[in-house]
């Protein structure tokens, strides 16, 4: 049977969710929540979203993906343009390598191995930061807004593990 | 069916191929992108400006329930603590009543010794209030997005404050939004007073918490306490806006305790005060004389 065309829209809609799912976190991320010290240490909510899709859904959230959710968020967050489109890239890059490694394990070892990304990519991001406006930038709220990134892992893990559960299994 | 496996392991090498090009190509964008950011800032600002302003609809939408949950956060805080809070601000009424009648006394010297003196009075100043709809600072760069944009009047430079004191400048308009350049972000540079002792300074974030005092007078006395405020050197703001005062000093760095409170900050008021009026009355004036 053909499928309609109904059903094949639905069926690019489901395509695009990883892609929205980043974008929702995206426009999470700058709430004004208002939380004392929270936006000095702000957690790198999209990263998590790129690296967990990179594993996953790699057919869906490809490098173009990648490269425009860090291009959107250099747009929305001011910070020098190119930085997260190039360290999101990267990220994918080389999550896509270690794939295999990460499939099927448990929840810990996806969670250590986000960690590790996490820290060079955030380290990257402070030295292009740091090279391109001529200064150094404080690196302890980098550290902090990396300790508050790791610990999100768990938890906006989940909400993507959730969606491809109930949303992505058939496509 | 084995020609068959051939094309397909083709194909996939060809795949393979496109997609290595492909994340060659990306790279090279990003540093493109990091080149066109540094050295000319035109075409990004106006790309950003364009996609914030498609977005803050749906970032507005979105802030209001955020907005409800903290607002109910501080309510219940501030409910244990309402009785002692109407004290103080009993007391501080009497006190201000006071201040209000030495105001007005003051106010009226004040059109007396204008009248005698002819004085010119500076220019009117005209406010926008606009929401603040997303913070988008992070660990590298300080900044809000506003509500209000150039069909509000809001136009890039202008001061924006609180009740508090200074929150920074407007860097971008969009048409229904305009993002604002907190005085803490690596890139705010605002020249500032001692309010004391009248010395000059640059007030220089570093996305820290305290901005720098910088390029002070070798010779220049500050101390812990003083209050910073707008020079209103460069044209870029009036003078004596109050900023901050100076919470320490050593030998390398002096750092400045803002007075605005970013975890509380709701509505802003962008503020005109109509400088670049004046200017434009100098040019005409220049021209007539020519």
């Amino acid at each position: 049977m053909k499928p309609t065309f109904l059903h094949r829209l639905a069926l690019f809609s489901r395509r695009l969710v990883p892609m929205e799912i980043t974008i929702l976190l995206l426009l999470i991320s700058i709430l004004p929540l208002r939380i004392p010290e929270y936006s000095l240490i702000k957690p790198a909510w999209v990263m998590i979203s790129v690296f967990y899709w990179s594993i996953h859904r790699p057919d869906l959230f490809g490098q173009g993906s990648a490269f425009s959710a860090g291009l959107l968020l250099d747009l929305f967050e001011g910070s020098p343009l190119g930085v997260n489109a190039l360290i999101f890239l990267m990220i994918y890059t080389l999550v896509l390598t270690q794939r295999r490694f990460f499939i099927g394990k448990p929840f810990g070892v996806s969670w250590w191995g986000f960690s590790m990304v996490a820290a060079a990519a955030m380290f990257g991001q402070w030295f292009l930061v740091s090279l391109i406006y001529g200064q150094i930038t404080p690196i302890k709220i980098i550290a902090f807004s990396y300790l508050f990134t790791v610990g999100l892992y768990p938890v906006v893990g989940w909400i993507c593990a959730k969606t491809q559960s109930s949303v992505l299994n058939e496509v | 069916m084995k020609h068959r496996l051939g094309h397909m392991g083709e194909l996939h090498k060809v795949s393979a191929i496109i997609r290595r090009f492909a994340l060659l190509v990306l790279v090279l964008a990003s540093f493109c992108l990091m080149l066109l950011g540094k050295a000319d800032n035109v075409i990004a600002e106006r790309v950003g400006t364009y996609v914030t302003d498609m977005f803050s609809v749906l970032v507005e939408q979105m802030a209001r329930p955020a907005a409800i949950v903290s607002d109910v956060v501080n309510n219940t805080l501030e409910l244990a603590h309402i009785r002692i809070e109407n004290v103080k601000l009993r007391e501080k009424n009497m006190r201000l009543l006071k201040w209000q009648s030495a105001a007005r006394k003051l106010e009226a010297q004040n059109i007396q010794l204008r009248n005698i003196l002819n004085f010119v009075p500076a220019p009117e100043t005209s406010y926008i209030t606009g929401l603040v709809i997303a913070d988008t600072g992070g660990a590298f760069a300080h900044s809000f997005i506003s509500n209000v944009g150039k069909a509000h009047g809001v136009k890039k430079g202008h001061a924006v404050i609180t009740g508090d004191g200074l929150v920074g400048r407007i860097a971008m308009t969009g048409k229904k939004s305009s993002r604002i350049l907190l005085v803490t972000d690596i890139n705010s540079r605002i020249p500032v007073l001692v309010e004391s002792t009248r010395a000059k300074a640059v007030l220089a974030g570093d996305n820290t918490k305290q901005p720098l005092l910088m390029y002070l007078g070798r010779n220049a006395q500050v101390s812990i306490g003083d209050r910073i405020t707008t020079s209103g050197h460069a044209g870029a703001f009036p003078s004596g806006l109050p900023i901050g005062i100076v919470s320490s000093i050593n030998d390398r760095e002096v750092r400045v305790r803002l007075f605005m409170n970013r975890s509380r900050l709701e509505y802003v008021r962008i503020v005109d005060y109509n400088l670049s009026a004046i200017l434009q009355d100098i040019d005409s004036d220049k021209r007539i004389g020519e």
